[in-house]
């Protein structure tokens, strides 16, 4: 008998971080979205290095019961190379009202 | 219902010609050049076997094809008024027979409705030039009261006599070695009116022509000579061409495009033409030119295509971190960014 859901489904979380291991060149673009992309979430953009020994955060405050990040580059000749993400969530509530 | 005027106007063209005697016949030589939109054929209707030792004359006429002009009006279009340029300027060169006796030439030059006697006398090895100007040759054929169709305007005009006649008599004193070298030059046009309905329209523009609507203008400069001008609904409906006294000219080519909508407009040339857009404020719109009191024309700025008829094929670099068009004309490129690269995580949690 399958279990209704896994232990944290359902939950309302908020998304506070993100980090990445990301190497580039110009700005990397961020976005939150949430399910079906009703609300987003821009974050400030990182500024992209060829060679860093920093794995950038950005802080965020998005709060959904599932999220996504959205990476892009606007610019000619940008380039991005992402090898890590990490988001940070932690759950504020067990459900919207019923 | 919207009105159009199909212009065609300053179109150039040469004719070429050579007798000579004495006691021969003469066989002149019918040159037309095709500039792409006139379509002048050789009709010949000389008087064959011109002798020199007496009077002659021939005389060549040149049927206009409309076929190629009126690619651009529509099946549906009705036409209202056709206008015939005739030759504004002619130039005839006349060389006499270099015998070293008294040769004497009377030319007549006849175009079409007109009757043009030069002066006689012309003798040795002189040249003489002859220009012709004005506006009384033109020919206006006016449907306004029962448009006709495209199809009805080739049918009545298909094969319409644009000119021309050139007749020429010695003075006719045998074994005298004459000869006459003429070249004609001519400046042709004609303007076609049309309502229309509905569907693409486009033409060349060759001359300075203004298009009215009211409200405001706009000034487009095409270096290139050529502009297309689409129709539907990118042109506003009820704008005119109005044609001045400048339908001759040698400059660049302005449209004046007086309206409130947007100009839309397309460039087929490969090159890299620029657009110079400007403003003015008109009151007489019924005037042509319109007239202000106080014109005050306002440079809008410049329009630079950067390519035109280009193409692309992605090929795979190494490295590579745009997109690149190639110029089908030289094979030169143009880099432009991929449009906006992007990624996205699966939902979490």
């Amino acid at each position: 008998m399958r279990v209704n859901g896994s232990a944290g489904e359902g939950l309302v979380n908020h998304f506070g971080m993100i980090r990445l291991r990301l190497k580039g060149s110009g700005n990397l673009q961020m976005r939150l979205l949430s399910l079906d992309e009703v609300r987003e979430s821009v974050l400030v953009p990182l500024a992209m290095q060829a060679n860093t020994d920093i794995e950038p955060t950005r802080l965020s405050n998005f709060t959904q019961q599932r999220a996504q990040l959205e990476i892009k580059t606007s610019v000619i000749d940008e380039t991005f190379q992402i090898s890590k993400i990490v988001i940070f969530s932690r759950p504020v509530a067990t459900s919207y009202p019923g | 219902m919207p009105v159009k005027d199909f212009d065609a106007l300053n179109m150039s063209t040469t004719f070429s010609g050579y007798v000579s005697g004495p006691g021969g016949t003469a066989t002149p030589v019918f040159t037309d050049f095709d500039f792409g939109r006139w379509n002048v054929s050789a009709s010949d209707s000389q008087i064959p076997g011109v002798i020199c030792s007496s009077n002659f004359s021939y005389e060549k006429t040149g049927d206009v094809d409309f076929t190629n002009p009126i690619v651009g009006i529509p099946a549906n279009a009705l036409i209202s008024k056709v206008e015939v340029r005739y030759p504004r300027s002619t130039n005839i060169v006349v060389l006499a027979g270099s015998g070293g006796f008294a040769s004497i030439f009377t030319i007549e030059a006849r175009f079409h409705d007109g009757s043009i006697t030069l002066p006689s006398n012309v003798a040795g090895n002189n040249t003489y030039t002859f220009s012709l100007s004005g506006s009384s040759a033109d020919q206006i054929f006016d449907y306004s009261s029962s448009p006709i169709t495209r199809a009805q305007l080739i049918s009545n005009h298909g094969t319409q006599i644009l000119f021309m006649g050139l007749s020429v008599s010695a003075g006719g004193i045998a074994g005298i070695n004459n000869s006459v070298n003429y070249s004609l030059n001519f400046d042709l046009g004609f303007r076609i009116r049309v309502t229309y309905t509905d569907g693409p329209f486009s033409w060349y523009i060759k001359p300075t022509v203004k298009v009215i609507n009211g409200g405001k203008i706009r000034t487009i400069q095409d270096p290139e000579d050529i502009l297309a001008v689409p129709d539907g609904d990118v042109v506003p409906p009820g704008f005119e061409f109005y044609g001045t006294d400048d339908d001759f000219p040698s400059g660049p080519v302005f449209v004046w495009w007086i309206s409130d909508d947007f100009f839309q407009f397309f460039v087929f040339s490969p090159i890299s033409p620029s657009v110079i857009l400007g403003g003015s404020d008109w009151t007489n719109f019924g005037a042509s030119p319109p007239t202000c009191a106080v014109c005050l024309t306002i440079a809008l700025g410049e329009l630079t295509i950067l390519i035109a008829n280009a193409s692309g094929i992605y090929t795979l670099t190494q490295g590579k971190t745009n997109d690149t068009l190639y110029l089908r004309a030289d094979s030169s490129t143009f880099d432009f960014k991929i449009p906006n690269p992007f990624g996205k995580t699966g939902l979490v949690p």
